[in-house]
C-alpha cells in the first residue's frame, strides 16, 4: 500500500478518479446506442432461430443419432470455462496479495457472471423439449454427473454474483452521492444497491469479511465447476473422453480462456473510456505474462493428452487420434494447437508483444483457439465410437453445424456481451475504493461531505 | 481286349477328370444363369393394380415362393441355394419388367427355379406380380393413368372429413368440395399431410394422396401420448395449400387411451434415486450444505452490512 496523500492533494486525485471512472456511466453516444442495437439485433436473431427449433424440433440443427452432441455442448463448455476467470484473479490472485491484479478483479467477475449465465442458458437450447429441463430437479438422480453440474453452475453462479456486489456497495454509496443527472430510476437503483452504506469502519469490516470468506469459497467452487464439466466427459467410455486428466486439463484450459477474455475486455474498456491511466501498459504487461504462465501449463496438459495415446494407438483412440492429426479435423486441429498455443507462447515472451494491441490480437486467436479446442473435444469423439457406426443414412456420419445452431451460438455471445455493456454502463469498471485504498487516500474522504 | 491294371487306372482317371468337368461346368451354369430370353416383352398385366390383386398374389407368394424366396424386404432367402435367391424388394429382381417377371415365374430357369405355368396358370402368376411390384414405391402400373388433380376455384370451399378406424389403427381422410345445393365433388390425386399438434409445434405422423374418391389413409401411431383426457388434436392440410386458407378439418380429435405421465409421478429406466451410492449421496449432500450455508452467512453478513447504516 503507498504513503498516505496529504488531504488536498488526495481529495484532487479522488475527484479525478471518480471523475474518469464514471465517465462509461454518463456517457451516452452514438456508438454505444449503435453497438446496443446490434447486439440486440443478434440476440433478437439468434432468439428467432432458438424459437424455429422449438417448433421444429432439434431436427433442425446437423445433431443426429451418433452427434447428439455439436456446437451447443461446445458453447457450454466454452462458457464455462471463461467464467473460471473470476475465481483466478478475484480470489487467488487476491489471496495471494497481487496487487497489480486489483484493478482488473471487477472486469474478470463481470466476465465470469456472463459466461455462467449463458452456460446455464445454452444447455437449454441444447434440449428438443426445454420444458424437460425441471425433469431435473423433479427426477434427477444424485448418482448423476448432470445432477452435479446443475447444482455447481448454480452456486457458481450465486457466489460470483456476491463477489462483483459486495465489492461494489462503497463504490455504488459513491454513484448516488456524486453522480448527478442520472435518470430517476438509476438514481433509485442505486440507492437500493448501497444499502445506505455510510462507510463507517464496521461496514468496512463486514465487506472485508464476506469478501474473504467468498474469496475462499470460490476456489474449490470454481475447480468443482469445470472438474465436474469434465467429467461429463470423463465418466463416459468413449476414445478421447476416456481420460484420467481431464479435471485439469480443463481447468487449465478454462484459466488460458479466462485470461484472454480479460485481455480483450481491458483493451476494449480502456480504448472505449479513455482509462489508460488505470489500465495502462504495466497491467496489459503483467496480464500476458499471466496469459504466457496458464499457457504453458496448458501445453504441459496438451502434451499429456495426446502424447500418452498417440504413443500407444490403441484401436479406437487410433482412429480418433488419427483424425484430429492428419484426418477431417487436421486443420482445424493445427490450428488451435499452434495459432492458439504455441505462437502465443513464443510471442508474449517478448516484451514488444504484450503492448496493448499486439496483445490484443494475440488474445483473440487463442480465445478463438479455446473456442475450437472445445468444438474439437466434443465433435470428433462422438464421431469415433467404441462400436463403428453402421447401417445408418450417410449424413449421420458428418457433422456440419446448421444456420440455426450458428445463428444460437450468436445468440449466446452477444448475450453475454450485452450483459458485460450493461454492467459497464451501470457500475465503474475498477473498484474505486480499492484503487484509493492502493494509492493512499483516507477512506474517509469517499464518504464525506455528503448527506444522506 | 483286356484291360489292364495301369489301363484301368488311366481309364478312371479319364472318368474323373469328366466328372469335374460336368460339376464345375454345373455349377458354373447355376452361377451364372441370369441369362433369359424373353418371349413376348411387349405383354402387360391384365389385372389392375390394387389392393385386391396385391392381397391375392401375397397368398399365392405364401404358398409357393415363400420357401425359397423369404419375406420381401427381410433378405432371408433359402441361404443353402447358390445363387441366393433374390428378395422380392431388391433392386435386381425390381429392376426387371412385368413382361419379365412374369416370363421367368412361368417358365422358371431350368435350374433352380422352377416353372409355375401349369401349377398357377396365366392370372394367379400376374397377381403374383402385383404383389411383388407393391414392394417398390416407384412402380408406375402399365395401365396406370394419372387422375387429374382437383384444382379448386376461387371461392370455392374444401371439406376434410376425418374418419379413424380403431381396429386398423389408421386415419382415413376423405377430402371433398361442398357446395350448397350441389353433390359433394371429391378431391383427387392431391397430397394431404398429417400432423398431431404439440406442445412446441406440429409433429408430421404421415402423408398420403387422395384417390379417385378423394380418400387418403396414413397409420396412426398409436402410441402417441395425447393430453389429459387421452386426446390429441390432428392437423391435416393440402400440401400445396399450407395456408389451408378455404379447408375445413372435420372431427380433428383423436382420443386414444394414451394419457401422458403426471409430471411428478415417478419413472425411472433401471436405476433410482434410492440406489446411489452412499458415499456419493454423502459427498454431495456434504458440500452441497456446507458451501450454501457459508453463503447464507454472506448473506446474513450483508443484512448486518444494511443494519449498520440505520445506526
Amino acid at each position: 500500500m503507498a504513503q498516505s496523500l496529504p488531504r488536498d492533494e488526495a481529495k484532487k486525485r479522488l475527484d479525478k478518479i471518480t471523475t474518469d471512472l464514471f465517465r462509461p456511466i454518463i456517457k451516452h453516444d452514438h456508438i454505444s446506442h449503435l453497438w446496443v442495437f446490434i447486439l440486440l439485433l443478434i440476440i433478437g436473431l439468434g432468439l428467432a432461430s432458438w424459437f424455429f427449433q422449438i417448433k421444429n424440433g432439434l431436427a433442425v440443427t446437423a445433431m443426429r443419432d451418433h452427434v447428439s452432441w455439436g456446437m451447443y455442448i461446445s458453447n457450454f463448455v466454452f462458457f464455462v470455462a471463461v467464467s473460471l476467470i473470476g475465481s483466478l484473479i478475484s480470489s487467488i490472485m487476491h489471496l495471494l496479495n497481487i496487487h497489480w491484479a486489483k484493478p482488473v478483479s471487477r472486469i474478470a467477475e463481470q466476465i465470469a457472471i456472463a459466461a455462467v449465465t449463458l452456460a446455464g442458458l445454452i444447455i437449454i437450447t441444447d434440449m428438443g423439449r426445454p420444458d424437460r429441463f425441471l425433469n431435473i430437479f423433479l427426477h434427477g438422480r444424485f448418482a448423476s454427473p448432470i445432477v452435479w453440474d446443475v447444482t455447481v453452475i448454480t452456486t457458481y453462479m450465486v457466489i460470483s454474483a456476491l463477489l462483483l456486489y459486495i465489492p461494489l456497495i462503497p463504490d455504488i454509496a459513491l454513484l448516488r452521492d456524486r453522480l448527478k443527472g442520472i435518470p430517476n430510476w438509476q438514481q433509485k437503483l442505486y440507492k437500493i444497491l448501497s444499502l445506505g452504506w455510510k462507510g463507517s469502519a464496521a461496514q468496512y469490516k463486514k465487506i472485508y469479511h464476506s469478501m474473504r470468506i467468498l474469496m475462499i469459497l470460490i476456489i474449490p467452487v470454481a475447480l468443482a465447476i469445470h472438474t465436474v464439466t469434465s467429467w461429463l466427459f470423463a465418466a463416459t467410455l468413449r476414445p478421447g473422453w476416456d481420460t484420467t486428466i481431464f479435471g485439469p486439463y480443463f481447468v487449465t484450459g478454462a484459466f488460458v480462456a479466462g485470461t484472454a477474455a480479460v485481455i480483450i475486455t481491458m483493451y476494449v474498456y480502456r480504448s472505449r473510456y479513455d482509462l489508460q491511466e488505470y489500465i495502462h501498459d504495466k497491467l496489459f504487461d503483467n496480464m500476458n505474462k499471466l496469459l504466457v504462465l496458464v499457457l504453458l501449463v496448458y501445453l504441459y496438459f496438451n502434451i499429456n493428452e495426446f502424447f500418452v495415446p498417440g504413443y500407444k494407438m490403441k484401436t479406437a483412440d487410433g482412429i480418433h487420434l488419427r483424425s484430429l492429426f492428419t484426418g477431417t479435423y487436421a486443420p482445424m486441429f493445427w490450428m488451435v494447437q499452434i495459432g492458439g498455443l504455441i505462437l502465443p507462447i513464443i510471442l508474449l515472451v517478448f516484451k514488444p508483444f504484450r503492448k496493448p494491441a499486439p496483445s490484443l490480437i494475440i488474445s483473440i486467436f487463442v480465445l478463438l483457439g479455446a473456442w475450437f479446442k472445445r468444438y474439437l473435444i466434443v465433435i470428433p469423439t462422438v464421431q469415433h465410437p467404441y462400436l463403428p457406426i453402421q447401417n445408418v443414412p450417410e449424413s449421420f456420419h458428418t457433422y456440419v453445424p446448421t444456420g440455426i445452431e450458428v445463428s444460437v451460438t450468436l445468440f449466446a455471445f452477444a448475450s453475454a456481451i450485452l450483459i458485460m455493456t450493461v454492467l459497464a454502463k451501470l457500475f465503474p469498471v475498477i473498484t474505486i475504493w480499492e484503487l484509493a485504498e492502493e494509492e493512499g487516500i483516507d477512506k474517509d474522504l469517499l464518504n464525506e461531505n455528503y448527506d444522506h | 481286349m483286356k484291360i489292364t491294371i495301369t489301363d484301368k487306372n488311366k481309364l478312371m482317371r479319364y472318368i474323373k477328370t469328366i466328372l469335374i468337368l460336368v460339376v464345375f461346368s454345373f455349377s458354373f451354369n447355376t452361377l451364372f444363369s441370369q441369362e433369359w430370353t424373353i418371349e413376348d416383352p411387349d405383354i402387360v398385366n391384365p389385372n389392375a393394380f390394387n389392393q385386391e390383386t396385391i392381397d391375392l398374389g401375397s397368398d399365392l407368394y405364401e404358398a409357393n415362393c415363400k420357401s425359397c424366396h423369404g419375406d420381401p424386404e427381410k433378405n432371408n432367402g433359402n441361404a443353402l441355394l447358390v445363387p441366393l435367391p433374390p428378395d422380392m424388394a431388391s433392386e435386381i429382381l425390381q429392376k426387371n419388367s412385368d413382361a419379365e417377371l412374369f416370363y421367368k415365374i412361368n417358365n422358371g430357369n431350368k435350374l433352380l427355379m422352377p416353372f409355375f405355368s401349369t401349377s398357377l396358370g396365366e392370372e394367379k402368376i400376374w397377381q403374383v406380380v402385383s404383389f411383388i411390384r407393391s414392394f417398390n414405391p416407384d412402380y408406375v402400373p402399365a395401365d396406370f393413368v394419372e387422375a387429374e388433380k382437383t384444382e379448386l376455384a376461387l371461392g370455392q370451399k374444401a371439406v376434410i372429413r376425418i374418419v379413424i378406424q380403431d381396429k386398423e389403427e389408421k386415419i382415413y381422410a376423405n377430402a371433398l368440395i361442398t357446395e350448397k345445393g350441389l353433390d359433394d365433388v371429391p378431391i383427387v390425386n392431391t397430397e394431404l399431410k398429417f400432423y398431431v399438434k404439440r406442445y412446441f409445434g406440429n409433429m408430421e405422423i404421415g402423408k398420403a394422396k387422395t384417390n379417385d374418391k378423394g380418400q387418403a389413409v396414413i397409420d396412426f401411431p398409436i402410441n402417441i401420448p395425447g393430453d389429459s383426457t387421452g386426446c390429441v388434436d390432428l392437423i391435416v392440410m393440402m400440401s400445396d395449400n399450407p395456408e389451408q386458407v378455404n379447408a375445413v378439418v372435420e372431427n380433428a380429435q383423436i382420443c386414444s387411451p394414451n394419457i401422458p405421465i403426471n409430471i411428478f409421478e415417478k419413472r425411472v429406466m433401471w436405476s433410482e434415486n434410492s440406489r446411489t451410492q452412499w458415499w456419493a449421496l454423502l459427498s454431495y449432500g456434504f458440500i452441497v450444505v456446507g458451501v450454501w450455508l457459508t453463503i447464507l452467512y454472506v448473506v446474513f453478513q450483508i443484512i448486518q452490512v444494511k443494519k449498520l447504516s440505520k445506526l
